[in-house]
C-alpha cells in the first residue's frame, strides 16, 4: 500500500514527465506569449476526466478499471477493454521511451544506440516494479525532492536574461487551446494510467489525483512563461528542448558552468518515472485480467514488446508532431473519457435496476 | 545478419523462460508470456527486416477508419 502523499508525487512527476521535452516548444509556437495558459485548460480537462475516473473507481471499491470493465461488461467484453488498456499502457511506455533516447541522442550522447536507452530504462523499471507498489511509491518520494529543488533553482538562476517585453503583447490569444487540441488530450488524459495504482493507496486517493493534476499543469505554465520570458517566443519556438537551452546558457561563477547536466538528470529521472508508473500499470493489467501467478516473465515480455515499440513508435519528431497533432485527442479522449464514462453509465445503471427489483 | 542477431539474442531468451514456466506447470502464465513476447518478437522482425509497422501511423489509420465508419 501506497500514502497518499506518495501518489501524490507520483501524480505530479508522471504528468510532468515527457511534458517538458515535447510540449513546451510546440505550444509556444502555436500560442505565442499566451501559451503559459494552455496548460491551465489542458489540466482543468484534466482535473474534469479525474472526477469521472474518480466517480468510477468509488463505486466500484478496491477495484482497477480492469476490473470494473469485467465485472460490469461480462468476461469477453471485459477482457477486450483490459487487452486495450494493456496495448494504451505499452505504446504511452514506448512513447516516452523514444522521446527519451531523442533527447539523449539530440544533446549530449549522440553516438549511443537508441536501443541502448531503452533496453537500461526498461530493466530497472522492471527491477522496481518486481518489489511492488511500495516500491515505486517510495522510490519516487525519495526523488522528488532531488527533482524539484535543483529543477527550479537552474532555472531561477537562468532569469539573469529575464525581458518582460517578450511576453507581449499579453492575453492576445488566451483560447489558442481549442484550435490545438492535442494538448487537452496529452499529458493530462494520460493520468488514467495513475487509476491502476489507485486501489493501492490507502485513503484520499481522490484529493491526491486531482491535486496532482493540479500542480503538473501550473508547473508545466510557469516553464512555459518562465521558458518564453527567457528566449522569447520567436526563439522557443524554434529550439527543440528549450528548457535544456535556457539552463545551457546559464553560467555560475568559474565553477558552475554545466548545469544543463543537472537538468538531464532531472529531465530523465521524471521520465523514468512515467515508466515506472506504465509498467506497473501494464503488469497489473496482465496479472488482473489473466489472473497470472509470476511476474518477472511477464515484465520480460513487456521489455521485448515495449523496447520494439520505442524504435518503431515513429519515423522521425516531424512525423510524431504532424500525427500527434491531428490524432492524440481522439485516442487520448476514447480511453481516458469515453470508456470510463461508459463504464461508469454502466455500473450506476446496473445498480438503480437492480434496486428497483429488490423494492418490488 | 540483423535477422540473425535477432534471432540469437531473442530467441533463447524467449525459449528459455516459456520452457520454465511450462516446468513450472504454469500453462496460463506461459500462455501470456508467448503472447506478449512473440508480439514484441514481430515488431523487433519488421525493424530488422528494416520494415518496421510505424505504430503512431497504425494508430492514426484505426482512427481514420473509426472516423469512416462513425460518419459512413
Amino acid at each position: 500500500m501506497i500514502s497518499r502523499g506518495q501518489y501524490y508525487l507520483l501524480t505530479v512527476n508522471y504528468t510532468l514527465g515527457t511534458t517538458l521535452f515535447v510540449t513546451i516548444n510546440a505550444m509556444i509556437g502555436e500560442a505565442g506569449p499566451d501559451a503559459w495558459m494552455m496548460p491551465l485548460w489542458a489540466g482543468i480537462t484534466g482535473m474534469l476526466a479525474a472526477l469521472i475516473w474518480i466517480a468510477l473507481l468509488r463505486s466500484a471499491p478496491g477495484r482497477s478499471p480492469v476490473e470494473i470493465a469485467r465485472d460490469a461488461w461480462g468476461p469477453a467484453a471485459g477482457a477486450v477493454v483490459g487487452i486495450l488498456y494493456l496495448a494504451v499502457f505499452c505504446v504511452t511506455a514506448a512513447w516516452a521511451l523514444r522521446n527519451l533516447s531523442d533527447f539523449m541522442n539530440m544533446t549530449i550522447m549522440p553516438r549511443t544506440p537508441p536501443s541502448m536507452f531503452h533496453i537500461m530504462f526498461l530493466f530497472v523499471a522492471g527491477y522496481a516494479v518486481a518489489q511492488g507498489s511500495e516500491t515505486v511509491g517510495r522510490l519516487n518520494a525519495v526523488a522528488t525532492p532531488f527533482l524539484a529543488g535543483p529543477f527550479w533553482i537552474s532555472l531561477a538562476l537562468a532569469t539573469a536574461d529575464w525581458d518582460w517585453e517578450r511576453l507581449e503583447p499579453a492575453f492576445r490569444d488566451p483560447w489558442a487551446i481549442f484550435r490545438f487540441p492535442s494538448h487537452l488530450g496529452f499529458p493530462f488524459l494520460e493520468a488514467f494510467a495513475m487509476t491502476m495504482l489507485w486501489p493501492k493507496v490507502r485513503s484520499g486517493a481522490a484529493g491526491a489525483l486531482v491535486l496532482g493534476i493540479a500542480s503538473a499543469a501550473l508547473s508545466i505554465s510557469l516553464v512555459v512563461f518562465m521558458v518564453t520570458g527567457l528566449l522569447g517566443p520567436e526563439r522557443a519556438a524554434r529550439i527543440n528542448y528549450p528548457i535544456y537551452t535556457v539552463v545551457q546558457e546559464v553560467e555560475f561563477g568559474k565553477a558552475l558552468v554545466n548545469i544543463h547536466s543537472v537538468l538531464t538528470v532531472i529531465l530523465i529521472t521524471l521520465i523514468f518515472v512515467k515508466l515506472l508508473v506504465l509498467l506497473y500499470a501494464a503488469c497489473e493489467t496482465i496479472s488482473q485480467l489473466f489472473r497470472t501467478s509470476s511476474r518477472w516473465p511477464h515484465l520480460l515480455a513487456l521489455g521485448i514488446l515495449i523496447s520494439a515499440g520505442a524504435v518503431s513508435i515513429y519515423e522521425n519528431p516531424i512525423q510524431n508532431r504532424i500525427l500527434n497533432n491531428r490524432y492524440t485527442f481522439i485516442y487520448d479522449g476514447f480511453y481516458a473519457v469515453l470508456i470510463p464514462a461508459l463504464l461508469l453509465a454502466t455500473v450506476r445503471l446496473r445498480r438503480a435496476l437492480a434496486g428497483r427489483s429488490r423494492r418490488r | 545478419m540483423r535477422m540473425w542477431l535477432l534471432y540469437l539474442v531473442l530467441a533463447p531468451l524467449i525459449v528459455l523462460q516459456a520452457a520454465w514456466l511450462i516446468y513450472r506447470k504454469k500453462f496460463r502464465d506461459t500462455a501470456v508470456f508467448l503472447a506478449i513476447s512473440l508480439a514484441g518478437f514481430a515488431l523487433w522482425a519488421g525493424i530488422a527486416y528494416g520494415r518496421p509497422i510505424i505504430l503512431n501511423a497504425a494508430i492514426g489509420r484505426i482512427i481514420e477508419a473509426a472516423k469512416a465508419l462513425a460518419f459512413f
